[in-house]
C-alpha cells in the first residue's frame, strides 16, 4: 500500500508537469525577466547536429516550464533558509538592499583590461584634440563598493575603485572626474536603488555636480530642477533574478525648469518634447521612463532651435564654431543624468555604442563635438564587447 | 544527456516509461536500446557512432571467444580476446590520450606536433570498460555469449548506466538482459534511489560546488589555511554528492526497469583507512581493475615484489582513466603508494590507535589527494597543499574566508550528516519504533512528504538553473 502511493505521487509528479507543459501555451515574453522567451525550436538535421537545436531546446523547456517565476522565487527562499545571505551572486542586506557580488576575476578579465585601456586611448586623444578641460570620464562604481557597510557580516567584495584608479592614472590630468567621494559622503542617503542596479537620480545628480565643479561648469541647483516623484512601486533588474519578497523602490525625475526640449532620436526615427517617457510606468521596467531606455543616438536641442539634420543639409555644421556640442558615450546609468545637462551647451549627442554603428572620431568632426563626457558604471565596462569601437 | 534535467525529468523518461511498459516484454529491450541511442546522441549526435562500433566489435569478439573457447582453441580464444581489448583501448586511446601523448612527446622532444584537439565522447571511458567486460567474461569467467545483438547493443548503451556508471560487467546483468520480471517492489525502491540521487545532485553537489569554484580560482596570496580547507572539503562533497548521487540515479532507474546495478558508493568519507576507502569509493571501478588487471596479473598470490609491481600498475591506470594528464596520474600513484605502506606496516601498526586518530588520517589522505586531483599544474597544486598547512598563502584566515563560513556553515553541517549512515540509522531505528506501535501511517506520510519535498526543490533549482556542471566529462 505504502509502497504504490510513492510510485503514484513519482508518476504523478513527473506525467503531471509533462502534460502540464504540453498543454500550457508558450510565452513569448518574461516581464518579470524583461527578456524574451526561448521559442519551440525547429528541428533540423543541421540544428540537430551541430549542437544548436539541443541547447536550444534545453533552453526552451527551461524558459516555458510551467510556474516558472514561481520556482524560482521558491527555489531562492530554500537558499536563504541554508542561511545563505549571497544568493546567485547578489547580497541580501539588511534593509531590504538587494546588491550584486561582482568578482575580482571581472575586473580582471581581458575585456574589462582591454576595456579600460580603450577608454583611457580614447580620453586622451580627445584631450589632446579639444582640451582636457572638455573630456570628461566618469566610471560609476556600483553599490557593491559605495554600500559595502549595508553588506551581510564579512562579506567583502572587490573595490571597484582598483579598477577606475588604473584607468584615472592613464588618462591626462583633468579628464578623469572622481565621483567615489560624493557618493561615499552620501552613502546613507538613499543614492542606489535596492531592487535594481542603477545608480537612483539622487546618486547621479551628485556625481552630476562633481562633473560640473570638475569642469568649471555652473550645474543647476536643485531649486532649478523640478523633482518628481515618478513611481513608488519599481522592482528593478535585481528583483527579477531572485524573485523573493522585498519593498519596492521610488523613482524620481529631476529635469531642468524652463528648458524646452527637442529630443531626436535615433536620426529621426522619433521626435519628442521630453526625455521622459512615462508609458513605461505601465510595466515592470520602469527605469526605461528615462529617455525610453537604451538608444543608439539621442539628439537634443532647445526645442525652437535648429536640429543637426537641418544644418547638415545646409553644410554649415563644422563652420559654426560658436556652438557648444556635447557628446555623451555612456551606459544606462546615464539615462537619468542627460535630463539634468539639458540647455548647458547648444547641442548634447547622447549615444550608446551598443546600438551605434558609425565611428565615433568621424562623427565628432562631422557634427562639430567640442566637449565629450563618457559616463559608464565599472560593471557594465567589464564585459561590454562594444566599448571596442573606440578602438582597442 | 543529464539525469539532472528538465528535459530528462520530465520529457524523456516519462516518455520512455510509458512506452516501455506499454509494450510486450519482448520488445523490451528494443524500447530500452533505442531510446538508449537518442538519450545518448543528444548532444552526440556523431560519436553515437562510435559507441556502436565498439558494441559491435565486442558482440563478434564475443562470440569468436566462444567458438574457439568451445571448440578446444585457447590460442585463438586467446587472440581474439586480445584483438577486442586492443580495439577497446585503441578507442579509448586515440579519443581520449591522443593529445596527451602528441603534448609528452612535443615536451620531450622538444617537438612542435599539431595536436588533433579532439573532443572526448561522452561516456567512452565506461562504455570501452563494460564492452571489454563482455569478451573478458567470456574467456574467463565461462560467460556464454548473447545471441541477440539488440540485448547485447541494449547492455552497452543502457542509458541508466550509460555516461556515469557505474560500471555493470556483463555478468552482472547478463541474466536480466534475458529475462527479467519488472514489479512494484523494484519500482518502489528504484523511484527511492532516484529521489535520493537526484537530491544529493542537485541540492548538495551543485550548492557546495559554488564554493569550490569560487576558491579554485584563488591565487596563493590571496588563500588562507581556512579557506584552503574549506575549499578542497568543498570539493570533497561535490564530487561525492555528484558522482554517487549520479550512481544513486542510475540504479534506481535501472530498478524500475527491472535491472539489479551494483552499488558504486558505500559512506567513502567514514573510513578508517586509505584501503577501506578505495573499497567504498567508486567501487564497480575498484572491481573492474582488480577483475581484469590485478587478478590476471598474479595479484597478491605471487612474490611481494610482484605484489607491489601489481598495486602500481593498477593504481597507476586508475588514476590515468580519470584523466588524460599527469597529475591524474600522480593522484593515481599517490594512492598506490599509500596502499602499499598501509598494506605492508601502517594497518596493522593503526589498530592499536583510537578510531578518531585513524579517521583523520583518512580524511587528511583523502583530501590532499582531491588537491592532486583538481590541479592539472604541478606547481598550483603544490601551492594549494601549502596553503593548507600554513606554510604559504594569505595567513590563517580572513574575512572571505568567515563570510564563507557563514555562508556555507548550514549547508557542510547537512553534507557531513548525509556523508555518513547517521540518517538512515535514524530512520530505520523510527520505522521500527513506528512498525511495533502499529501507526505505519506516519512512515508513508513522512517518506512520501520527503520524496515530494525533494522533487520539488530540485525542480525549483533546475528552472532556476544557473549552477548544474557535468563532472566526468574527463572520465
Amino acid at each position: 500500500m505504502g509502497k504504490k502511493i510513492t510510485i503514484i505521487i513519482f508518476l504523478l509528479f513527473i506525467y503531471g508537469f509533462f502534460g502540464f507543459s504540453a498543454l500550457k501555451e508558450d510565452e513569448a515574453y518574461s516581464e518579470l525577466e524583461n527578456r524574451t522567451l526561448e521559442d519551440r525550436p525547429v528541428l533540423t538535421a543541421e540544428g540537430f547536429f551541430n549542437g544548436t537545436y539541443t541547447k536550444n531546446y534545453e533552453n526552451y523547456i527551461q524558459d516555458q516550464f510551467p510556474l516558472r517565476d514561481k520556482f524560482v522565487s521558491f527555489k531562492n527562499y530554500a537558499e536563504l533558509a541554508l542561511g545563505k545571505r549571497e544568493v546567485k551572486g547578489i547580497f541580501i542586506c539588511e534593509d531590504g538592499y538587494l546588491i550584486e557580488n561582482h568578482r575580482r576575476a571581472d575586473y580582471e578579465s581581458e575585456r574589462a583590461v582591454k576595456n579600460a585601456q580603450a577608454i583611457v586611448n580614447a580620453g586622451n586623444r580627445w584631450a589632446d584634440k579639444l582640451g582636457s578641460s572638455h573630456v570628461s570620464v566618469i566610471i560609476a562604481p556600483t553599490a557593491q563598493t559605495i554600500l559595502k557597510d549595508k553588506l551581510p557580516k564579512y562579506a567583502n567584495p572587490y573595490n571597484q575603485s582598483e579598477y577606475t584608479a588604473a584607468i584615472q592614472s592613464g588618462l591626462n590630468e583633468d579628464v578623469y572626474v572622481d565621483i567615489e567621494k560624493t557618493l561615499t559622503e552620501n552613502k546613507e542617503e538613499y543614492v542606489y536603488y535596492k531592487t535594481d542596479h542603477h545608480w537612483t537620480t539622487k546618486g547621479a545628480y551628485l556625481a552630476y555636480r562633481s562633473w560640473c565643479e570638475s569642469k568649471g561648469l555652473t550645474p543647476y541647483d536643485k531649486s532649478e530642477l523640478s523633482i518628481e516623484e515618478a513611481s513608488d512601486d519599481f522592482y528593478g533588474t535585481i528583483h527579477s533574478k531572485l524573485n523573493i519578497k522585498t519593498s519596492p523602490d521610488v523613482i524620481e525625475i529631476y529635469s531642468v525648469k524652463d528648458y524646452n526640449v527637442k529630443a531626436v532620436y535615433n536620426m529621426g526615427a522619433s521626435v519628442t518634447d521630453s526625455l521622459i517617457d512615462k508609458s513605461f510606468l505601465e510595466g515592470k521596467d520602469k527605469y526605461s521612463i528615462f529617455m525610453g531606455g537604451n538608444q543608439g543616438i539621442v539628439e537634443i536641442t532647445e526645442a525652437d532651435n535648429e536640429t543637426v539634420s537641418d544644418k547638415v543639409q545646409q553644410g554649415n555644421v563644422n563652420e559654426d564654431g560658436e556652438e557648444s556640442v556635447l557628446l555623451m558615450i555612456k551606459d544606462s546609468y546615464a539615462n537619468c543624468f542627460v535630463p539634468m545637462t539639458v540647455g548647458m551647451y547648444d547641442r548634447i549627442y547622447v549615444i550608446d555604442l551598443r546600438y551605434f554603428n558609425m565611428n565615433v572620431d568621424t562623427f565628432m568632426d562631422m557634427y562639430g563635438v567640442t566637449d565629450v563626457l563618457v559616463l559608464y558604471n565599472a560593471d557594465t565596462l567589464t564585459d561590454d564587447v562594444y566599448v571596442s569601437r573606440l578602438g582597442y | 544527456m543529464i539525469f539532472s534535467s528538465l528535459l530528462f525529468l520530465f520529457k524523456f523518461l516519462p516518455i520512455v516509461l510509458l512506452i516501455y511498459f506499454v509494450v510486450p516484454a519482448k520488445f523490451r529491450n528494443f524500447v530500452l536500446f533505442a531510446s538508449s541511442l537518442i538519450f545518448y546522441s543528444w548532444g552526440e549526435p556523431i560519436y553515437v557512432l562510435l559507441m556502436l562500433f565498439s558494441t559491435a566489435v565486442d558482440f563478434f569478439h564475443g562470440k569468436l571467444v566462444y567458438k574457439y573457447k568451445m571448440s578446444n582453441q585457447p590460442g585463438k580464444a586467446k587472440a581474439a580476446v586480445i584483438s577486442s581489448v586492443v580495439i577497446n583501448l585503441g578507442l579509448l586511446g586515440f579519443f581520449k590520450y591522443a593529445d596527451f601523448f602528441l603534448d609528452s612527446i612535443n615536451n620531450i622532444f622538444n617537438l612542435d606536433i599539431q595536436l588533433l584537439n579532439i573532443a572526448l565522447p561522452i561516456g567512452i571511458s565506461f562504455y570501452t570498460f563494460q564492452t571489454m567486460s563482455y569478451s573478458l567474461d567470456i574467456y574467463m569467467n565461462d560467460e556464454v555469449p548473447q545471441n541477440n545483438p539488440i540485448s547485447f547493443g541494449t547492455y552497452v548503451a543502457l542509458f541508466p548506466q550509460l555516461i556515469a556508471g557505474p560500471i555493470v560487467r556483463y555478468k552482472d546483468i547478463a541474466q536480466e538482459l534475458r529475462h527479467r520480471k519488472e514489479n512494484t517492489d523494484d519500482f518502489f525502491i528504484g523511484i527511492r534511489y532516484f529521489i535520493i540521487g537526484l537530491g544529493k545532485k542537485v541540492l548538495l553537489a551543485n550548492n557546495i560546488g559554488l564554493l569550490w569554484d569560487e576558491i579554485k580560482v584563488l591565487d596563493s596570496s590571496s588563500l588562507t589555511t581556512v579557506s584552503a580547507w574549506l575549499g578542497i572539503t568543498a570539493f570533497a562533497f561535490q564530487i561525492y554528492f555528484d558522482f554517487s548521487g549520479y550512481s544513486d540515479m542510475a540504479i534506481g532507474l535501472g530498478k524500475m526497469f527491472g535491472f539489479k546495478f551494483p552499488i558504486n558508493f558505500d559512506y567513502p568519507y567514514i573510513s578508517k583507512s586509505i584501503t577501506e576507502f578505495w573499497r567504498r569509493w567508486h567501487i564497480t571501478l575498484g572491481t573492474w581493475f582488480r577483475e581484469y588487471v590485478y587478478i590476471p596479473l598474479g595479484g597478491n598470490r605471487c612474490s611481494r615484489a610482484k605484489n607491489i609491481r601489481n598495486i602500481l600498475i593498477v593504481w597507476f591506470l586508475t588514476g590515468f582513466w580519470h584523466g588524460a594528464a599527469y597529475n591524474f596520474i600522480i593522484w593515481g600513484m599517490y594512492f598506490g603508494v599509500i596502499l602499499i605502506i598501509e598494506k605492508t606496516f601502517l594497518l596493522n601498526l593503526m589498530e592499536k590507535i583510537p578510531s578518531v586518530f585513524r579517521h583523520i588520517y583518512s580524511i587528511i589522505l583523502i583530501l590532499i589527494g582531491w588537491v592532486i586531483f583538481e590541479f592539472e599544474s604541478v606547481s598550483k597544486m603544490g601551492d594549494y597543499i601549502l596553503s593548507m598547512f600554513g606554510i604559504k598563502g594569505a595567513g590563517f584566515v580572513n574575512s572571505e574566508a568567515m563570510f564563507m563560513i557563514r555562508e556555507y556553515g548550514i549547508i557542510f553541517i547537512v553534507l557531513i550528516l548525509a556523508s555518513t549512515p547517521i540518517p538512515k540509522l535514524i530512520v530505520n531505528k523510527l520505522g521500527e519504533k513506528i512498525r511495533h506501535m502499529n501507526i505505519q501511517w506516519i512512515s508513508y506520510v513522512a517518506e512520501n512528504a520527503f520524496n515530494i519535498s525533494v522533487l520539488f526543490i530540485s525542480t525549483a533549482y533546475l528552472v532556476d538553473a544557473s549552477y548544474n556542471p557535468f563532472l566526468y566529462f574527463r572520465f
